[in-house]
């Protein structure tokens, strides 16, 4: 590999390194399903849901959770801010729950058009997408 | 073989790969889910045999899960997790079907969160008991061996499993279960050691787990009475008594590191006498890089054994198992171990000295021989999905 090559590589690789960070910088909404009568929830409340520990929000809806796939900037930044973990750490408290028994984790969608699709359909479901998505005819649920 | 048995045997086999090849890895959807676990080892001891390795060497040694659930309603599911296990030289592995239903339930949850669990279900003991041969929730290739042994490994019957919220971030995970369950351990004796299975029934018992407003710590209590079988068919006055076990947890797990230690006790009553087993370990580990951990362990049994009168009663000092690894996870599904240890006591596949003969007058008391020890490294890859 010529020298010129490895900085056209390094040069894309620190692209893709920006456009991954101004994704996660980019944040995400919490979106549920029009008949989820919350306008807010505290992120303990959320992570519990997402943590499928809770089916409940603390104003009684009942909800059913989808996260947004693993390599998701979105689902990264989302962790974080909810969960107040790593991706890693929450796929290891997945394990830790399929493998006892316990439960399975949400289902997954691969893109924020898949995610609001399936949180339109359902009534309860709730998932997230990035801050810039459309998300007419859904509620978007605020973090407190 | 007939040729219509070959062809149906055939059609059968590229049915089940059709099916499997057509689920992505770890697949998931509303109604099913698939999910395996694969931990796999090279091992090799210094020279006494210890938990299936010797000084040949083997890579006759993992453990294989996989898991299949079906979502059959809103509140209800059915899992099965199918076993394959090897453990090299040890008795163990002879004695292990090669493939085992080790769950096999119906779950049902109310509207109030209680789950209730029927069938063949893991049965909650402790930190790992649950997830006891899952390679990438591990520090080791296995977990202390002196506490969890081969036993109490699932329950045959009925569980029911509940959260508790106390407030300010105080809450309680309590589960009851009733039921059966084999019991199988590994026994030193003159020819080596050999595997004794018998089956627990009419057992009841409950794991509490209090969890702390500190995220990733909990103190949780374990507590079963059982009766072992067979017993019908012996004499009244020689029947074994039941017999309660318990156990006592810690776990802390941060982000940079865990503490954990857990203690288990039970009396028994056999041919030669009563005795009390107590065991219990300490684990510690720190992660300098997220996907690195560095992991200690120390681990320690011991039966104090009642021997026939006028004999005097003996502590047997089982086992103690000083542990070191490092563990690089190349992601959190994916991890490899490099461990080493070294155990001192009588607990080893090999045959080695154990209790001298009492002497024949008084104050007639028995001695133990020296303990033997060994060192045996394990190198390990665990992979989940």
């Amino acid at each position: 590999m010529r020298f010129s090559q490895i900085v056209r590589a390094l040069v894309v690789s620190l692209l893709c390194l920006g456009t991954a960070e101004a994704l996660s910088a980019q944040g995400y909404k919490v979106i549920a399903h029009p008949s989820v009568a919350a306008d807010d929830a505290p992120a303990a409340a959320l992570s519990k849901v997402f943590l499928k520990q809770t089916k409940k929000l603390p104003d009684g809806s009942t909800v059913t959770p989808a996260d947004l796939s693993k390599d998701s900037p979105v689902r990264d930044a989302f962790t974080k801010g909810v969960h107040s973990r790593t991706i890693a750490a929450v796929e290891t408290y997945w394990q830790q729950q399929i493998f006892s028994g316990k439960e399975a984790p949400p289902s997954t969608k691969g893109s924020d058009a898949e995610m609001i699709a399936w949180v339109k359909a359902p009534p309860g479901a709730i998932g997230y997408v990035s801050s810039g998505a459309s998300t007419d005819g859904l509620k978007v649920i605020a973090v407190k | 073989m007939s040729s219509p048995f070959r062809v149906r045997r055939a059609l059968v086999a590229l049915s089940a790969c059709s099916l499997i090849s057509a689920l992505p890895v770890g697949a998931q959807d509303d109604r099913f889910s698939f999910h395996g676990s694969i931990n796999s080892a090279y091992g090799k001891s210094d020279g006494l045999g210890v938990f299936g390795l010797d000084k040949d060497g083997t890579s006759d040694y993992r453990a294989v899960a996989l898991l299949f659930g079906y979502k059959t309603s809103e509140n209800g599911r059915v899992v099965t997790q199918l076993l394959h296990r090897r453990v090299g030289s040890s008795p163990l592995s002879a004695s292990e079907a090669p493939i085992g239903v080790v769950w096999a339930f119906y779950e049902h949850r109310l509207d109030n969160g209680v789950s209730l669990k029927f069938g063949r279900s893991p049965l909650p003991r402790g930190i790992f008991n649950e997830v006891r041969f899952i390679g990438t929730l591990l520090p080791f290739y296995r977990n202390g061996a002196a506490v969890y042994g081969e036993t109490l490994e699932y329950l045959d019957g009925i569980s029911a499993s509940r959260r508790f919220e106390l407030g300010q971030h105080w809450s309680i995970d309590g589960t009851t279960f009733a039921g059966g369950f084999d019991i199988r351990a590994v026994l030193p004796g003159e020819t080596g050691s050999q595997v004794i299975r018998l089956r627990a029934e009419n057992s009841g018992g409950a794991q509490v787990w209090l969890n702390t407003p500190i995220d990733g710590v909990r103190v949780g209590a374990f507590v079963n009475n059982y009766q072992t079988t067979p017993n019908r068919t012996i004499p009244e006055a020689s029947r074994q008594k039941r017999t309660t076990t318990t156990m006592y947890s810690l776990d802390a797990v941060r982000s940079r590191g865990f503490l954990r230690a857990e203690y288990s006790a039970f009396d028994g009553e056999g041919p030669s006498g009563k005795s009390h087993f107590d065991s219990w370990y300490t684990l510690v580990g720190v992660k300098p890089l997220e996907q690195v951990t560095l992991a200690a362990e120390y681990s320690k049994a011991n039966n104090r054994l009642n021997l026939p009168s006028p004999v005097e009663p003996i502590m047997l000092p089982i086992s103690e198992d000083i542990g070191l690894g490092v563990a690089y996870a190349v992601t959190p599904s994916l991890v490899v171990k490099l461990e080493g240890h070294r155990q001192e006591g009588y607990a080893f596949d090999t045959s080695v000295p154990t209790i001298r003969p009492p002497t024949s007058g008084p104050p007639f008391r028995a001695t133990l021989a020296p303990p033997s020890k060994a060192f045996y490294g394990l190198a390990s890859i665990a992979v989940a999905f």
